[in-house]
């Protein structure tokens, strides 16, 4: 039944125009350094070094030591969807990721915290390759229960607030 | 006695020799003339995204954390089922529609972190469910010409707006930074690797016009088999230059059926093996048999 209709020259017309848009938006996100040029289906891979995104996160009185997240922590499930390995490079770090961080690491809540992204990228003529920052979470706690955090992502900043769940506070020693 | 035991040896070796002669062009005929030969080159492209997906997906400490080890075994499972029903004409369609439930439910969760390969096999595979026999399909055929068209001219766009080819930039790094086979022009410049370097420049200028070309000639509707013979080196050559192999079988599993070619069974058992090397990568095999040869 479906051979017989000539839906499917639209499905694959459609297909086609969706692929070149796509592809499209990809070169622009490439130009504008929005996203991991290796990712998200452009075909822009071999055309820089691979970003290799790394996170520390850092205590603020403690700048010396940064403290590990584990790959399949909840902090990395929470943009599993989104933005796993932060293809999206200039996005910003959700509220749900550092809930739950502090979900995961209690002994911590209350501590100022920077989250630190870097990556690698070819910069400069002649070009060259050089690991540079990426952007930062910076966490400050109000009180017990709020935390206010800053977004630093490609010159943008953005400033909200987040409260731990009453679940959460109820648990804390 | 001693007489009899060469002589019943000899003749074991001609009857298995014998028996081999006629095995292996049976095989070959019947492969031809059953139609897997047609239907091949989608399963060795499904084959290619398992061998892709699979290794990343029980390395991912997110993946395994999100799904846990015993369901992706089983999507995986899914998947070599579905590369091994679409050879046969009864299930290639319904072989089509079984890879797309671990394409919706594992790959495409994580649509922001997955290659380039899976993409394109995302763009081309499941499209084959809408036709009931689509290695028959002239317009299965053009809509995998014209997105393998495209795909050649946005990697070349994307290396020019990358601007790390017209100077051999790319290349150089690559001689420096890269896997062994990856350095494997790195003899013909010397001083900085990542300095100008024509030898380098010429590489990328190469790559360029080659990806360009390719592009165009597929989207002008090229049918010529030898046209498709030298891009099957090129991609193989590119696939060891670049220690990466699973892309290119996909690649050209697909052209196969652009040219309405099938996979010869040679073809398709050397897409296999190479699946299989990639799996220990090139690089490291090369750098095997250089220490044993060192």
């Amino acid at each position: 039944m479906l051979d017989n209709i000539d839906i499917r020259k639209w499905i694959i017309a459609g297909l086609l125009i969706l692929h070149i848009a796509w592809l499209g938006n990809h070169m622009r996100w490439v130009a504008n350094g929005e996203i991991d040029s290796w990712k998200l289906g452009g075909y822009a891979m071999y055309t820089g070094p691979r970003p290799e995104v790394r996170l520390r996160v850092y205590l603020e009185n403690r700048p010396d030591t940064p403290i590990l997240v584990k790959k399949g922590s909840r902090y990395y499930l929470a943009t599993y969807f989104t933005n796993i390995e932060r293809a999206f490079r200039c996005a910003d770090v959700p509220a749900a990721a550092l809930l739950a961080f502090f979900d995961e690491n209690r002994g911590l809540i209350g501590s100022n915290l920077a989250f630190i992204y870097s990556d690698q990228r070819v910069v400069g003529d002649p070009p060259s390759i050089k690991r540079g920052m990426q952007g930062m979470v910076i966490v400050t706690w109000q009180d017990t229960q709020t935390f206010t955090y800053t977004n630093r992502f490609c010159g943008n900043e953005h400033i909200a607030s987040a409260t731990l769940p009453e679940g959460l506070f109820a648990t804390l020693p | 006695m001693r007489s009899s035991v060469p002589h019943t040896a000899d003749h074991t070796s001609d009857r298995v020799s014998e028996k081999a002669e006629s095995f292996f062009p049976r095989l070959w005929r019947a492969y031809d003339e059953s139609g897997v030969r047609d239907r091949a080159p989608l399963a060795i492209a499904i084959v290619s995204v398992l061998f892709q997906q699979f290794p990343q997906w029980v390395q991912s400490a997110d993946k395994v954390a999100l799904y846990g080890p015993l369901p992706l075994e089983l999507f995986a499972v899914g998947i070599l089922v579905s590369a091994v029903l679409a050879a046969s004409a009864r299930t290639s369609r319904v072989a089509v529609a079984i890879f797309i439930a671990p394409a919706v439910f594992v790959i495409l969760p994580g649509w922001t972190a997955i290659a380039n390969h899976t993409w394109l096999a995302l763009w081309t595979i499941p499209v084959a469910v809408l036709f009931r026999e689509w290695w028959k399909s002239d317009l299965y055929s053009f809509y995998l010409r014209a997105t393998l068209g495209i795909v050649m001219i946005a990697a070349f766009s994307q290396k020019i707006l990358a601007g790390t080819y017209l100077n051999g930039f790319y290349i150089g790094y690559l001689g420096a930074n890269g896997a062994t086979t990856e350095r494997m022009f790195s003899f013909l410049c010397s001083g900085d690797p990542t300095g100008p370097c024509v030898f380098n420049q010429m590489i990328g200028i190469f790559i360029l016009a080659w990806q360009l070309i390719v592009g165009v000639l597929l989207l002008l509707g090229l049918n010529s088999l030898i046209f498709l013979a030298i891009e099957i080196g090129f991609l193989l050559g590119a696939g060891v230059f670049a220690d990466e192999m699973n892309f290119q079988v996909l690649n050209i599993a697909l052209l196969c059926i652009v040219f309405r070619f099938g996979m010869p069974l040679w073809l398709a058992a050397l897409s296999i093996a190479l699946l299989v090397i990639h799996l220990f990568s090139i690089s490291a095999l090369v750098d095997l048999v250089l220490s044993h040869a060192g």
